[in-house]
């Protein structure tokens, strides 16, 4: 129904159309078709009565703003006309209802002052959300001295501060404290801003916990940075999304100075219901349904558990096919093709299995926590639009209606992203771990070198392309990815390359490893105890039986460069161990250049003995590492590093396929299978 | 309480049939009448317009409803129920002790509404059938069904529900028509709160919004009460440990033995201290005694703390005294959560009412509760805006129904008068739910009639099938808020066979119909075909059968209740025997003496005598009771103003 066909269904002409007319048209009109009996005619009516209410409300607005345009332009403002009409200000005004408050108190001029005050803030938002960075110009200070004056005025503050200004201080506070803080008429502002949003609400809010809830983050970073650095512990009070937003940011930024930082969550819907009102009770974010660290374990160990029972199961299968397979650890040659082909089908599908079976718990979780933030994100944009709501006649859509989305916006993209890296991470790390965890010591016997060599080529592609992914991800999101696992992963990766001899894979790590140089020391020790495990059978493993008569009879030098290569990897690792536990020096990133260099040429001058024909290869893919790791490492100083870096890490894949695909054409099987553990 | 005067015909009513509306509240119900182009209340057996909405058996095993069984539910509590209100639509089983048969909530409030019939048909001398019920707005539709079968058991025909705000703002607007206007209406009765945005214009009376919450009432803030007065009453019985009555021990092994004893009942709540108490014990029936005592307790400081800034009285329980104080602020502090509750509704109802404070010209206050100074000081401060208090707030709700039923029987001098009203809850279909991975979900509600929709109202909504090829679609109707279907209702499902075609080709139009009688008509539209299907739903019919509701009848009938002109004394004996349990000594043994006198009186059959003794046993009662109140501290002059403002 257009706006004509209303005016003739309520029997109206344009010109005597006034409000007061349109009730009454509208009443005759019902009263003669009345919803019980007639309700299509009353519909109908009701239609039509809507219909034009609309365009009058639109068109006063449409008046008003014509009005507005004239009195901006008198104030030398840049606000848009349209957008904020002097009478949505005084609608505004009036919702606030500030007559109604204490009237005594409040005087004229601090009427006037909010009109002002409404204007300033319009255009500070605007700004704000304009360009996301609000500089401390000289007119953004006369906003603030003008928000201080209102301010002072404790009814109208109180008044203010629950009904407009919590939310959009808090943003104010959150994304520029670094450059406001050192404004005296901010401060004075945000004093009485803490103590009014939480004096109102709850009397039981003591000003000592508004200030530990507050100041540690969430006003001023530069005390929380201190803090972060004095005290072992450091507890952030969370009480609204605002400040889960703003714990997120610095958790990524501070997180190493403040190992212990805790977040303690207020419970807000169940405790303090008057934040959730800040925002709308139902669409307060779950955060108890987020995976913690506990549900992050629980699944790593329910991944790292079911791998045992694969290995049972294959196991199973193995010896009962093949039920030569001796208890001296000595494979007999009528079967061992087979057995080789079948170790390689077992590990690789244990491999494949469990990090799919690790993959699906994480996903479920992933899956669950984004789920719910798309619920609560959508639930809170539902009912927003911003282009309703600022064409909207309502008198507070656009005010309150801009900020909440904007931060709901950023919140959701914020967890979002945290959520995909830890996932990713994680993931990552277990799989990676299960590489490495699961394979040579279990089985010396039957572990042929062939395998070993597929199996260290595999592990070693799937790392490079998670580091990649990862490198993508961070580069997306401007966050390193210094997960804790991918850290140890890296580590233990170079760890078991290195005893195993094999330099170009050990290459790969070592610079994954440079890339991650910022292990914590959780990190070192799990290494630490991990290397006791891998080196110690890697020792055992020698058979001493066969190399001393070989040694005797053959090359009794050979056998003694094997045996000091062996050493020199202990100790280079050693050393790097020592290295890492002094960790400052990686703030510095020539010096761990440095290191890198320095394992990586005693990798190259340890040329690889077993295989000679291969040696050259590795030399020229552990060189390129070196470079790479050099570069990244000096990411921060250099430009450009990123592309360099996608370079070396697509030419090391390549050459890596090329490296194996020729190794199985050079009659590789053959060559190993002779060389294969005698009987 | 009112001396009892032969009520009979005190009306005469001009029209054939009677326009009926019935006020069925939590605590009390009341019943009027339009007549004569006014709306005016009638009187109970007991003169009183209030009838509170309890049931009891007698030591005869006779139904008492009504004064009587409030009397009672302090001295017998295991034989009485009250707040059933709160149950409707539930199958919540009320046993009463001596009553072979269980009753539901449905079952008790036919026997009120029986006794309000009654009453009606007596002040009236004509039979009546058509009633108007009230129902708290926020009421869902099971709710509603129930208080539908309530009615029809009791032999009343439901000509409409009307949703309790409308109807107070009915009876409020009836006087100010004429005047362009905004009001809100707050309902705070019993048990159920319901908030509602009205304009008034041109004898229009629109209903802009309604919202509420129907679980919140003033009997949580008379369960706050009775927590904080358990605790006091424990502190008290642990601290004097000299005194060795038999009672003080048992609530002394209640108190302290709770760790140890399997429980039977468990009330935990945190006091003003933060510490938790938790009372366990075996003893259910002396549970249920103090629980009832502190409940009646609790209702005394509710009352005195309407009118004072703090409560002092003392109360005596088994033989021991104890000493109760509670201020206004100590309230304030344990019932915060519920005024939170409270400020909620009212703040929902003006979003979406899309109104202002500023807008509102009036707050019209109604239900009993809305008389707690918290209450309205709470609404002052959220809207900043004066209240009004002169609506009588019990009244209000039976006064406006009644005129509804005028409206409904379209009395000639309601012609110029119309209502518009909204439906409170939102209506639509399910729609399958794709982020639903873990399948625990279900699926999502999609709403084709939202919440606060001024009715009638006809909507369309376009739905797909999900898959190709679908042979048939179910479309599930379901009444609420939630985003997911299984927390809302569901009222219907209409199964729409479709042409074997690819979904994309393939559409279904569903329009929702809904009327001011409250009926629902999906018409479901198949697209391409124009094959068409529908379906009614909610509208008059009771949910139960014809069949069941005669069993129903008769197995109320087979119930023995009170004789209507033996109400008046059996509620003064219920009443003697409250007072002897609460008063100690010589007050004791002089209604001890009364008691004997007055059902020896009975015994006589002599009317004149009884009803001279009635009256003057009543007027003593009311002495006794008057004396004993409450020795308050509080002489301070604005609460004294307070007084006069909340109670005119």
């Amino acid at each position: 129904m257009n706006y004509d066909d209303a005016l003739v269904v309520l029997g109206l002409t344009p010109d005597d159309c006034s409000l007061a007319n349109l009730k009454k048209a509208y009443a005759k009109g019902a009263k003669a078709h009345r919803p019980e009996t007639d309700p299509e005619g009353f519909t109908h009516i009701r239609l039509a009565y809507e219909r034009v209410k609309e365009a009058l409300i639109e068109a006063s607005e449409h008046n008003n703003a014509t009005i507005n345009s004239v009195t901006l332009q008198n104030n030398d403002t840049k606000i848009n006309d349209s957008l904020f009409s002097l009478k949505k200000t005084i609608a505004k005004y009036e919702y606030l209802n500030l007559t109604n408050l204490s009237s005594d108190l409040i005087v004229k001029q601090h009427q006037e002052d909010v009109l002002a005050l409404e204007t300033a803030w319009q255009l500070f938002v605007t700004q704000f959300l304009a360009t996301e960075h609000l500089t401390a110009t000289e007119s953004n200070i006369a906003q603030l001295s003008c928000l201080n004056t209102v301010f002072k005025e404790p009814a109208l503050a109180h008044y203010l501060s629950r009904q407009v200004f919590a939310e959009k201080l808090g943003w104010l506070l959150l994304e520029e404290a670094d450059t406001w803080v050192s404004l005296d008429s901010l401060k004075l502002t945000l004093k009485t801003f803490d103590y009014e949003l939480y004096g109102w609400h709850n009397q039981s809010w003591t000003q000592h916990s508004l200030l530990e809830a507050k100041c540690d983050g969430l006003r001023e970073k530069m005390i929380f940075q201190l803090n972060a650095k004095q005290k072992d512990t450091l507890e952030y009070y969370l009480v609204s999304p605002m400040g889960l937003l703003s714990f997120t940011k610095l958790w990524f930024i501070y997180r190493r100075q403040a190992k212990n930082l805790k977040l303690r969550l207020m419970g807000i819907n169940k405790k303090y219901p008057q934040w959730a009102n800040l925002l709308n009770p139902r669409q307060v974010w779950r955060i108890e349904n987020w995976p913690n660290s506990l549900t992050q374990l629980i699944c790593l160990l329910l991944g790292l558990v079911s791998i045992p029972f694969l290995f049972i199961l294959l196991n199973t299968i193995h010896y009962h096919y093949f039920s030569e397979y001796s208890n001296t650890g000595i494979t007999r040659v009528k079967t061992k093709e087979i057995n080789t082909v079948f170790s390689i089908v077992k590990d690789i599908s244990i491999v494949i299995g469990s990090t799919i079976l690790c993959s699906f718990i994480y996903m479920s979780i992933y899956a669950h926590c984004r789920y719910h933030i798309n619920l609560h994100y959508k639930n809170f944009t539902k009912n927003i639009n911003i282009d309703a709501a600022i064409n909207s006649s309502q008198t507070d859509g656009l005010i309150n209606t801009l900020p909440k989305l904007n931060l709901a916006q950023r919140l959701y993209k914020y967890i979002n992203n945290q959520l995909t890296l830890s996932f990713f991470g994680n993931i990552e790390a277990v799989s990676v771990l299960i590489l490495l965890f699961f394979w040579p010591w279990q089985r010396p016997q039957v572990f042929s070198r062939e395998l070993m060599e597929t199996y260290t080529l595999a592990s070693a592609v799937v790392g490079t392309l998670t580091f990649m992914y990862l490198r993508y991800l961070s580069k997306l999101q401007r966050i390193r990815p210094n997960h804790p696992y991918i850290c140890a992963a890296a580590v233990f990766l170079g760890i078991y390359m290195l005893s195993a001899s094999n330099h170009n894979n050990a290459s790969i790590a070592a610079m994954s490893l440079a890339k991650e140089s910022n292990p914590s020391r959780w990190t070192i020790l799990i290494l630490t105890a991990l290397m006791v495990r891998t080196q110690f059978p890697s020792f055992l493993r020698i058979d001493w039986s066969q190399t001393i008569p070989s040694w005797l009879l053959f090359n009794k030098f050979r056998v003694l460069e094997k045996l000091a290569v062996k050493a020199l990897s202990i100790l280079s690792i050693l050393l790097f161990l020592v290295v890492l536990f002094l960790k400052n020096i990686f703030v510095y990133p020539i010096i761990a250049s440095l290191i890198c260099v320095i394992i990586y040429l005693w990798l190259i001058i340890n040329a690889d003995m077993d295989a000679p024909v291969m040696s050259l290869q590795a030399r020229i893919i552990t060189a390129v590492a070196v470079i790479g790791g050099i570069s990244i490492k000096l990411s921060p100083i250099m430009s450009n590093v990123a592309a360099l870096e996608w370079i070396l890490s697509s030419s090391m894949l390549v050459s890596m396929i090329w490296y194996w695909a020729y190794g199985y054409s050079q009659n590789y099987f053959e060559r190993w299978k002779l060389k294969a553990i005698p009987i | 309480m009112k001396p009892v005067s032969d009520v009979q015909q005190v009306i005469t009513p001009t029209q054939s049939v009677p326009c009926i509306g019935i006020d069925l509240g939590t605590t009390h119900s009341l019943i009027a009448v339009w007549n004569n182009g006014q709306a005016t209340l009638l009187p109970n057996a007991l003169g009183s317009f209030l009838t509170p909405s309890v049931v009891s058996v007698s030591d005869e095993g006779e139904l008492l409803v009504g004064q009587a069984a409030k009397e009672r539910l302090m001295t017998h509590p295991n034989r009485t129920a009250s707040v059933f209100k709160r149950h409707m639509g539930t199958s919540k089983l009320y046993k009463l002790e001596g009553e072979t048969h269980a009753f539901t909530a449905e079952d008790l409030s036919a026997l009120v509404l029986q006794s309000l019939r009654d009453d009606a048909e007596y002040a009236l001398g004509c039979s009546i059938s058509d009633v108007v019920i009230s129902v708290p707005a926020y009421f869902n539709d099971t709710q509603r069904k129930a208080t539908r079968n309530a009615a029809h058991i009791a032999g009343l025909n439901v000509v409409r529900l009307i949703n309790e705000p409308t109807a107070a703002a009915l009876s409020y607007g009836l006087h100010k028509a004429g005047n362009d206007n905004q009001f809100m209406v707050v309902d705070l009765g019993g048990g159920t709160l319901d908030v509602s945005v009205v304009e008034l214009f041109e004898n229009m009376i629109e209903v802009k919004s309604s919202t509420g919450d129907n679980q919140l009432g003033g009997e949580d803030f008379t369960q706050v009460l009775s927590v904080l007065l358990k605790e006091q009453m424990r502190k008290q019985s642990v601290d004097t440990t000299a005194q060795n009555s038999t009672a003080h021990i048992l609530l002394n092994k209640q108190f302290t033995q709770q760790s140890t004893q399997q429980s039977t009942l468990h009330y935990t709540q945190n006091n003003q201290q933060g510490k938790k108490i938790s009372i366990k014990s075996n003893q259910a029936s002396l549970d249920k005694q103090i629980a009832v005592f502190l409940y009646h307790q609790a209702e005394r400081c509710k009352l005195i703390l309407s009118q004072h800034s703090e409560a002092n009285w003392d109360a005596v329980f088994n033989d021991s005294h104890y000493t109760f104080n509670v201020t206004q602020a100590l309230f304030v502090e344990c019932a915060a959560s519920l005024l939170i509750r409270f400020c909620k509704a009212v703040e929902r109802a003006m979003r979406d009412a899309h109104t202002t404070p500023a807008q509102l010209q009036d707050i019209v206050l109604v239900g009993g509760a809305s008389r707690m100074p918290i209450i309205r000081q709470a609404l002052h401060r959220l809207l900043g805006k004066h209240l009004n208090t002169q609506v009588q707030p019990d009244e209000a709700i039976a006064l406006g129904a009644a005129i509804l039923a005028g409206l409904c029987a379209q009395d000639s001098s309601l012609d110029e008068i119309m209502m518009t009203d909204v439906c409170p809850y939102s209506l639509g279909i399910d729609t399958v739910n794709m982020n639903d991975i873990r399948g625990t979900d279900g699926n999502l509600f999609s709403c084709i009639i939202a919440r606060n929709t001024l009715v009638p109202v006809s909507m369309c909504e376009n739905y797909l099938p999900t898959e190709d090829y679908q042979t048939e679609v179910t479309l599930n109707i379901y009444q609420g808020e939630s985003r997911l279907v299984r927390d809302n209702i569901q009222l219907g499902k209409l199964t729409i066979p479709l042409p074997r075609r690819k979904k994309d080709n393939l559409s279904i139009d569903v329009r929702f119909s809904y009327d001011v009688s409250g009926l629902l008509e999906v018409d479901a539209v198949v697209l391409p075909t124009g094959a068409k299907y529908s379906l009614s739903l909610l509208g008059q019919a009771s949910s139960l059968s014809r069949d069941e509701i005669n069993e129903c009848k008769a197995q109320l009938s087979r119930l023995r209740v009170s004789p209507r002109d033996q109400q008046e004394n059996r509620s003064l004996i219920a009443r003697l025997e409250r007072l002897h349990q609460e008063y100690l000594g010589d007050i004791c043994d002089e209604i001890q003496l009364e008691y004997s006198a007055f059902t020896q009186l009975l015994n006589t059959k002599n009317l004149a005598d009884i009803a001279r003794e009635r009256l003057r046993l009543n007027m003593w009662c009311d002495n006794i009771e008057a004396d004993s109140i409450i020795e308050t501290l509080d002489t301070d002059q604005t609460v004294q103003n307070n007084i006069q403002e909340i109670r005119p």
